[in-house]
């Protein structure tokens, strides 16, 4: 078993932590939830709605922006509850939208190396 | 830290400017039309969209004439910060600099020496001096050029001669804009006139730069705009992203409270869906933070006069059109600006900045970023129509499109482009509120 990546009392998640949903940008996130199946998605939902609340009230001892590595792990993890939320609740589990580009098209500037040129032209369609 | 906002901030209703009280969702089936009967009924070309000699025009009589929207000075908070922004219809990269004296300068990108392009990143700090990376050329936060390797070799003293370029810069209520003409027809706040007024007491600097996104779209920009300006789409293309967040039973096509209208700009006031019955984490994600669906919580900002007109207690958004380019989307939580870059007659750069409060709190992220993700994902849907509409369009199976009474702003976008190249080229500038 690999080391744990998240708080003792996150235990019940770590398989979701050890199965990569533990990402630091929205891009990552997001290309996460189009690359997953529906049931995978379900299956995360399933498993991280019924302590989303413990979840959220447990990191909010911390300051936002300086969680210790544990902590900030929970936290990436949950954030991408936001991403699994829109394809579950609103897609009937589908991880895009039906009548939408796809999201790698609009480029997060916010998650891009701070400092490096935008080309929005080299992001037509790629990641 | 924080920069929460303080709950001290109870609006006192006063008195507003220039309003169409109109509360009633079906008062007047024609009721724009009969407030801006200027703009007639009949069907629309489609020659804007498609044209190569049109996009020449927007060119040379619209983005090389017409004051440009290019930041907010919350991006470039110190002195020597500074971010550069790419006009491309323009073929102009300008950097905009904030001085030591907090001034905010725009150049032409350019050095001096033989043509280099003087910063390369998009945005960045200094200690209010940008160096050219080809010859080592040194520039200060007022243009001056300060210093020349080896410049005794050239065959005169350059120092303070060869300075850069400057770009007429003007800031307004934190935005900042560029106006690429040698000499501007008018200043700033007089372009702005009565919809920049509307935006002056709107509390804009206490909600940050949070997010920022930019899309390639193989499509003419003011289909990107047309897009941003009616909520008649929203009940169909939004269906599953947001069914139901602005639309309600008793105003199913979203109609406006008020639409008022300037010559070049123009501001609308949105009900949202008081009855809005979120998803379940939607639900528990939304209350923890500033949201586009705040109501009646900390985090709903004060709108001073001009926003929200009507004083609208079930207040959806207003959206705050500046020409030619700048839709200022303001709802009760949160700000965001969208922007449409043209590129070609059917090539566009889409730009969106989010404006949140700073997250005090994991949980208050968590909202955020939930709000987030729930307006890219409509605006990914309005991405597949802006290529799909580009695309019909080129067909050349239609000439015209059609327009209802609600989707005035789409209407009045077309009547405005084609009359400031009219008055920048012909030197004839009409009103909407001149008798024929």
């Amino acid at each position: 078993m690999a080391d744990p990546l998240l708080p003792q009392e996150f235990a019940d998640l770590e398989a979701l932590a050890q199965a990569g949903w533990c990402l630091a940008t929205e891009r990552e996130r997001t290309k996460k939830r189009r690359t997953s199946t529906t049931k995978e998605l379900r299956a995360f939902y399933a498993t991280v709605r019924p302590r989303l609340e413990a979840a959220l009230d447990y990191l909010d001892q911390f300051p936002v922006d300086n969680m210790p590595d544990k902590e900030q792990n929970l936290f990436n993890l949950l954030l991408s509850m936001t991403e699994v939320a829109f394809a579950v609740e609103k897609y009937k589990g589908n991880p895009s939208g039906f009548q939408a580009i796809e999201a790698s098209r609009f480029v997060p500037v916010h998650d891009l190396p701070s400092g490096a040129a935008p080309k929005p032209t080299l992001y037509k369609a790629e990641d | 830290m924080s920069t929460r906002l303080d709950a001290a901030l109870p609006v006192q209703p006063t008195e507003r400017v220039n309003i169409s009280l109109q509360k009633d969702f079906d008062a007047g089936v024609h009721r724009w039309h009969e407030k801006y009967p200027k703009l007639g009924t009949g069907p629309v070309s489609i020659e804007p969209l498609v044209s190569k000699q049109w996009f020449e025009a927007e060119r040379e009589y619209i983005y090389k004439k017409c004051w440009l929207h290019v930041g907010t000075v919350d991006a470039i908070p110190n002195p020597g910060d500074y971010f550069v922004h790419e006009i491309a219809i323009a073929k102009a990269s300008i950097v905009l600099i904030r001085g030591k004296d907090n001034i905010v300068r725009g150049f032409y990108n350019v050095c001096r020496h033989r043509g280099n392009k003087l910063v390369w990143d998009y945005q960045g700090s200094s200690s209010c001096y940008l160096s050219c990376k080809f010859h080592g050329w040194v520039y200060d936060a007022e243009g001056t050029l300060r210093d020349v390797p080896d410049g005794e070799r050239f065959y005169e003293n350059l120092e303070g001669k060869a300075n850069l370029i400057p770009v007429h810069t003007a800031v307004w209520e934190g935005f900042i804009f560029v106006n690429l003409d040698p000499h501007p027809t008018e200043t700033l706040e007089k372009y702005l006139g009565e919809a920049g007024q509307r935006m002056q007491d709107f509390p804009f600097q206490r909600v940050p730069l949070q997010f920022h996104y930019q899309s390639y779209q193989r499509a003419n920009w003011k289909l990107m705009l047309d897009a941003q300006s009616e909520i008649y789409h929203v009940r169909y293309l939004h269906s599953y992203s947001w069914p139901d967040v602005f639309t309600r039973p008793d105003n199913p096509y979203g109609h406006a409270y008020a639409l008022d209208l300037y010559d070049r700009h123009r501001v609308g006031n949105w009900p949202g869906n008081k009855y809005f019955q979120p998803k379940d984490v939607e639900g528990l994600a939304l209350g923890k933070s500033a949201a586009i669906t705040s109501r009646g919580n900390d985090f709903v900002l004060p709108t001073g006069q001009g926003i929200n007109v009507t004083n609208a207690d079930d207040w959806g958004f207003d959206i705050v059109h500046i020409f030619p380019n700048l839709n200022i989307l303001i709802l009760p939580g949160v700000w965001h600006t969208h922007q449409f870059w043209p590129i070609s007659e059917n090539e566009a750069l889409w730009e969106l900045k989010i404006h949140m409060p700073s997250a005090a709190t994991p949980s208050e992220r968590f909202g955020q970023e939930y709000n987030k993700i729930l307006l890219r994902d409509a605006l990914l849907e309005d991405g597949a129509t802006h290529e799909h509409t580009q695309d019909a369009l080129e067909t050349g199976a239609i000439e015209q499109i059609y327009l209802q009474d609600e989707e005035l702003f789409v209407r009045h976008s077309y009547w405005a482009v084609e009359q400031e190249i009219r008055a920048r080229r012909d030197g004839v500038r009409d009103s909407l509120f001149n008798e024929d």
